[in-house]
């Protein structure tokens, strides 16, 4: 079976998200070291999504087995319903996770504390967000030292924190 | 020959998808073989899980059979009941008996 045809029959789940995260965030370490920085603030970002989803699919009762592409659609129409202005960017948006997140807990008597909803805020919505789009894989651009370890630090935070952001 | 702009993001079928799982939604009596919805409420009775087995859906992605199904919920469940509405899942009849769904 080919990888491509492996993927199509198996659906990926909550549980290949949050290992697929990890997978990520390992290798743009190792890219990191390297001085690759471009590429390893891609794949920071892209274990920032996982994260981040996975927290929301948790929060809202999905199981470790359940397939992502079916949170998906709750998802976007809850946001649209809730918070209209902010786009999903084809569910890549850091953004959109981090607020479904903090406001879709609230909205259903599982708030998260204030404190982490602050940080949440701070890592993601208003850095993370500025400094990652799923888009850089389409384009040839050279980051800066800060740009990548401020990148790095918000994502190490999301890595840390992401079991306490459903539980 | 007039230069005509063309704008397609969702395969054509999409909306008449989306209509389809609505009109039988609404029909209770129907005798219909598919498509089958199956809805699953919580302990409070409210609906949280929407599965909707049809072949049609065998040529579609899988998001977008949740974005379909989740259309079709907006059209058919007040506004605040949408948004308890955490799985929306569209399923061959294949998919659904791989899965272990008892619908038949």
């Amino acid at each position: 079976m080919t990888l491509r045809d492996n993927i199509l029959n198996s659906p990926e789940t909550i549980s290949d998200l949050a290992w697929a995260a990890e997978q990520r965030f390992r290798e743009a370490e190792v890219l990191m070291d390297a001085r690759h920085i471009t590429g390893a603030v891609y794949l920071l970002g892209l274990a920032a999504e996982m994260w981040l989803k996975t927290a929301c699919f948790r929060s809202f009762g999905a199981g470790l087995s359940t397939p992502i592409a079916t949170q998906l659609g709750p998802a976007r129409v809850w946001m649209r319903q809730q918070a209209p202005a902010i786009d999903a960017e084809s569910y890549h948006s850091l953004q959109f996770w981090a607020e479904y997140l903090i406001q879709k807990r609230a909205l259903t008597g599982i708030p998260l504390a204030t404190e982490v909803t602050g940080r949440l805020r701070h890592h993601v919505t208003h850095r993370l967000f500025a400094d990652w789009k799923v888009d850089i894989r389409y384009r040839l651009i050279s980051m800066s030292e800060l740009h990548s370890n401020r990148v790095y630090n918000d994502v190490v935070w999301i890595r840390r924190e992401w079991t306490s952001l459903w539980r | 020959m007039p230069v005509r702009e063309f704008k397609r993001e969702l395969p054509l079928e999409y909306g008449t998808l989306v209509d389809g799982v609505v009109a039988e939604w609404r029909s209770p009596q129907s005798t219909n073989s598919e498509p089958v919805i199956l809805t699953e409420r919580r302990r409070d009775g409210k609906i949280e899980h929407v599965y909707v087995i049809w072949s049609k859906w065998d040529k579609i992605e899988r998001v977008q059979r949740s974005e379909a199904v989740m259309d079709a919920v907006e059209k058919v469940l007040l506004a605040d009941e949408v948004l308890n509405v955490t799985i929306a899942m569209g399923l061959t009849p294949d998919e659904a008996d791989r899965l272990g769904l008892k619908w038949r």
